[in-house]
């Protein structure tokens, strides 16, 4: 993961703009590729190790951090890359868990076949998600998503889908085991572990590429200036829409293998606060710098409990002075707050 | 008379990039002082740096009294006004309401309304169009109404960002004519930044030339005027 | 033909609540150009703080204006000591300290007043307006009460030099500070006004609907729902907005089906969103152009 391709951040649309880094910086700190090599090795190293040495339900966790980490590295593509905002994230997130639940078990598919169609499925829906909204620009936008978001959970208990989605009780999945005899080295939660791993790998792997790309540079430009993209011959709509879906893409992969590892899917883990943790996980880890993903998603999974550990019946309270330290600490998540290290060490 | 603006050794960023490298002049109390330059040459930079809208280093004194560390609003409340580059009009609101928010500063009574009227005076197309939304005055109404706005302050100092921009001719010329009685009968100090030189030198009393951040050329204003360098650069002949 | 009249009424009086909210919401809007998602929570403890003043048993005519009062220093200081700091940082980050805000108005509101649901009584009193009307006491007063903040507020913008002075800051920021205006400090009035009028909306709609800790968020909704209906940037488009959202609202869920209880929200915000695709600005809205 060399970091320094990944820190281009541009403004999210607003009169608040901190001000853009310029691409010129994210080369200049090229000489931390290195390092940055260094660090993935170092954290895959790790990453390997960890399910032989943490219990099973410490393993559950983390792979759940990965799980959420995708998610947020789908939002990280359509707000961050492309300035698109959504409040409404989870909806793409549902779908490909109820992907996940109902061809499992309805239809009986093996899990493996279940992310490539809840990929496709998702891109499909984001896709069409982003063609109306392509009129409506930053608050318009977030109302739009956030209907979706607050949306999902009751279309999900509509009774007429009930025999699919399992209305209201929504539907158990059996966790698969670790195939091909694995299964003698592996219990169930380390092989999910593993697997969540190699997705996750190939489609940080995905995403970074998708950035450096050609494509990359055309959504950066419609986020950082849309209408000199434009008369450059870029084509925003198709680009845009386009970014909806690959981010729907990626989230809804998360959210099918997601239900895969918590083995179960109801209307109700889908609602609006889905939403709002997968942004908070954003904002924490760094608009616009994907590494950023896997700390803004530690910090989703853990610090409410740390939060209840504090106080019971203040929980929320705490988590939310929480939310506000980091982001005095850090107002623009945790890749910004390298990227002025950086800036500093340079000097 | 000490000069009611004095500048030195300024320096002004946008982030990493430096736009003025320590300048340094004056402005007479009474007087019009004007920067010349061509575009990026650090001009709008300057006068933001003095109304304390950028970051910036250096000396600036206004009246004997250090500005450099203080906030726009508290820079505005001490008599500067500045007019700023594309206008600056509240849009939305009305030539009036425009007014009357160029005499926020002062306490209210009747003395506003009266400057009103004085403001209609020196611009009677502004009186014809006084309850119309700004935006919808035309490029060189709006200009005056920067200016009306700008006076409303009773300003000792008035900053005036490329006041012919985008302009015709003919209105620049008015525009020029008017800051002229200006300067005459409210006794105004000036500060006039522009990329038109004969029309700023028309007014001015001293003149600047800024290139890239740093001030190359100064004197009085006949001086500039008839400078060959100058001439040839600036003025096209 | 009478139940639909009685929707309609209905469907105002609910109606009054979310202009008042949509009201709260354009106040911070012009402000800071985004939503607070912590209104809602912020009115609903103004709220709690005005039952905790019955209970103690100071009279309602009391606790109204000194609710009103608390609401407004509260927000204003808020707006100070919270969002100072971080000033310039991103629109997003902004946007979590919001959510932030959110949690721990909802978490202290529980764990103060614990999430049984409480009743408040109505200043208006019970029952219909006069004998068979079609209206309560306490739905014409919502009304009423929603009219006569509009009517201050359109009042205060109007003919006041604070009014101005903020109407300028929302237009424009920097040329604001060149007439002398500390455009921070009109913020943080924003700020104050919509807390005040969040409060406002908090202590009508309690009689109706008990108070608990979770009785904003939909309200909430239906409140920015109206707000962009009418245009974020008009006040009486908001309360138009609110109204409108109020209506629809009770109609559909009478009269089809389809919507119980559950999906009321998630249509009526997808009706908006189908209005804001053909009229981007909303009802009332004014586009902003953006000049290259």
């Amino acid at each position: 993961m060399a970091m320094s391709d990944e820190t281009m951040t541009g403004a999210a649309a607003g009169p608040k703009k901190a001000a853009p880094v310029p691409k010129g910086r994210a080369a200049a700190t090229g000489t931390n590729s290195a390092l940055g090599q260094g660090v993935f090795l170092a954290l895959l190293a790790v990453a390997v190790v960890l399910p032989f040495v943490l219990s099973g339900f410490k393993v559950f966790q983390m792979t759940q951090l990965m799980v959420y980490a995708i998610a947020i590295l789908g939002l990280n593509l359509l707000t961050g890359i492309n300035g698109q905002f959504s409040l409404g994230h989870g909806a793409f997130y549902a779908v490909g868990a109820y992907t996940a639940a109902i061809m499992m078990e309805n239809l009986g598919i093996g899990y493996g076949w279940t992310l490539p169609v809840a990929g496709i499925l998702c891109f499909v829906v984001g896709f069409l998600f982003g063609l109306p909204a392509l009129r409506l620009e930053g608050i318009y936008l977030a109302l739009a998503t956030f209907a979706l978001a607050v949306a999902t959970p009751q279309f999900l208990k509509l009774t007429p889908f009930e025999e699919y989605t399992g209305g209201v009780q929504g539907i158990v999945i059996i966790k698969p085991d670790a195939p091909f005899g694995l299964d003698a080295v592996l219990n169930a939660d380390q092989w999910l572990y593993f697997f969540t791993l190699v997705v996750g790998l190939f489609l940080y792997w995905l995403a970074r590429n998708l950035v450096r790309s050609r494509t990359g540079r055309a959504l950066m430009a419609i986020r950082d200036n849309p209408i000199a993209a434009r008369s450059m011959g870029v084509n925003t709509s198709v680009y845009k829409a386009t970014a909806f879906g690959i981010s729907a893409m990626f989230t809804g992969v998360a959210g099918c293998l997601g239900a895969i590892v918590i083995q179960f899917v109801a209307p109700d883990s889908f609602t609006f606060a889905l939403s709002v943790l997968i942004l908070v996980g954003l904002v924490i880890g760094g608009v616009g710098w994907l590494p950023g993903a896997l700390l803004g998603a530690a910090f989703v999974v853990f610090i409410p409990n740390v939060a209840e550990e504090i106080s019971k019946g203040l929980a929320g309270a705490f988590y939310g002075f929480f939310l506000i330290a980091v982001i005095y600490l850090a107002p623009q998540g945790a890749g910004g707050l390298l990227r002025a290290l950086a800036a500093k060490l340079s000097r | 008379m000490s000069p009611i603006l004095e500048v030195k050794g300024l320096e002004a960023s946008y982030g990493d990039l430096t736009v003025l490298r320590g300048i340094s002049f004056e402005v007479e109390q009474g007087g019009v002082a004007t920067l010349l330059g061509a575009n990026g040459a650090g001009k709008t930079t300057t006068l933001r740096a003095i109304c304390g809208m950028i970051r910036r280093k250096g000396e600036i004194t206004f009246d004997g009294e250090r500005i450099d560390r203080l906030s726009t609003e508290a820079i505005v409340r001490r008599g500067i006004a500045h007019v700023p580059e594309g206008r600056g009009t509240f849009t939305t609101l009305s030539v009036e309401e425009n007014l009357q928010l160029g005499a926020m500063t002062r306490p209210m009574g009747k003395d506003i309304s009266a400057d009103i009227e004085r403001c209609y005076h020196f611009f009677p197309r502004l009186k014809e169009r006084r309850t119309q939304q700004a935006g919808t005055l035309s490029g060189g109404e709006q200009q005056m109404l920067a200016i009306a706005r700008a006076l409303m302050l009773r300003p000792r100092l008035m900053l005036l960002d490329e006041p012919s921009f985008g302009l015709a001719p003919m209105i620049t010329k008015q525009i020029f004519d008017i800051l002229a009685d200006v300067k005459k009968e409210a006794g105004v100090s000036m500060l006039v930044v522009e990329q038109n030189a004969s029309l700023a030198l028309g007014i001015a009393d001293h003149a600047y030339l800024i290139e890239t951040g740093e001030i190359v050329m100064a004197g009085e204003a006949q001086t500039i005027r008839d400078d060959e360098g100058v001439r040839a650069a600036y003025l096209g002949y | 033909m009478e139940l639909f009249l009685q929707q309609i009424v209905a469907g105002v009086a609910t109606g009054a609540i979310y202009a008042c909210v949509a009201l709260a919401v354009v106040m911070i809007y012009q402000a800071i150009h985004h939503l607070n998602f912590a209104q809602g929570e912020m009115a609903m403890f103004s709220t709690y703080i005005a039952w905790q003043m019955l209970q103690w048993g100071l009279p309602y005519w009391l606790v109204f204006p000194l609710v009103i009062a608390i609401s407004f220093v509260g927000g204003f200081a808020i707006e100070r000591i919270v969002f100072k700091p971080i000033e310039n940082a991103p629109v997003l980050s902004h946007i979590v300290i919001f959510i932030a805000l959110f949690a721990i108005f909802n978490s202290f509101a529980g764990f103060i007043w614990d999430f049984t649901i409480k009743s408040v009584p109505s200043p208006f009193g019970e029952g219909p307006l006069w004998a068979g009307a079609m209206i309560g006491k306490h739905q014409a007063g919502m009304i009423g009460v929603t009219l006569v903040v509009l009517a201050l507020l359109w009042g205060f913008f109007t003919f006041t030099r604070v009014g101005l002075a903020m109407r300028a800051a929302a237009v424009n920021p920097e040329s604001a500070r060149l007439v002398g205006i500390r455009v921070s400090m009109m913020t943080a009035l924003g700020w104050g006004m919509a807390s005040a009028i969040g409060a406002v909306a908090g202590m009508l709609i309690a009689p109706v609907v008990f108070l608990e800790p979770n009785m904003m968020l939909s309200i909430l909704l239906y409140g920015f729902a109206g707000a962009v209906l009418g245009g974020l940037t008009s006040p009486l488009g908001a309360v138009i907005g609110g109204f409108i959202v109020g209506v629809v609202e009770n109609l559909a869920g009478t009269y089809i089906p389809v919507i119980g209880g559950e999906l009321k929200l998630p249509i009526a915000l997808f009706l908006i969103v189908a209005v804001l695709l053909v009229k981007p600005a909303g009802l009332l809205g004014r586009r902003v152009v953006q000049r290259v």
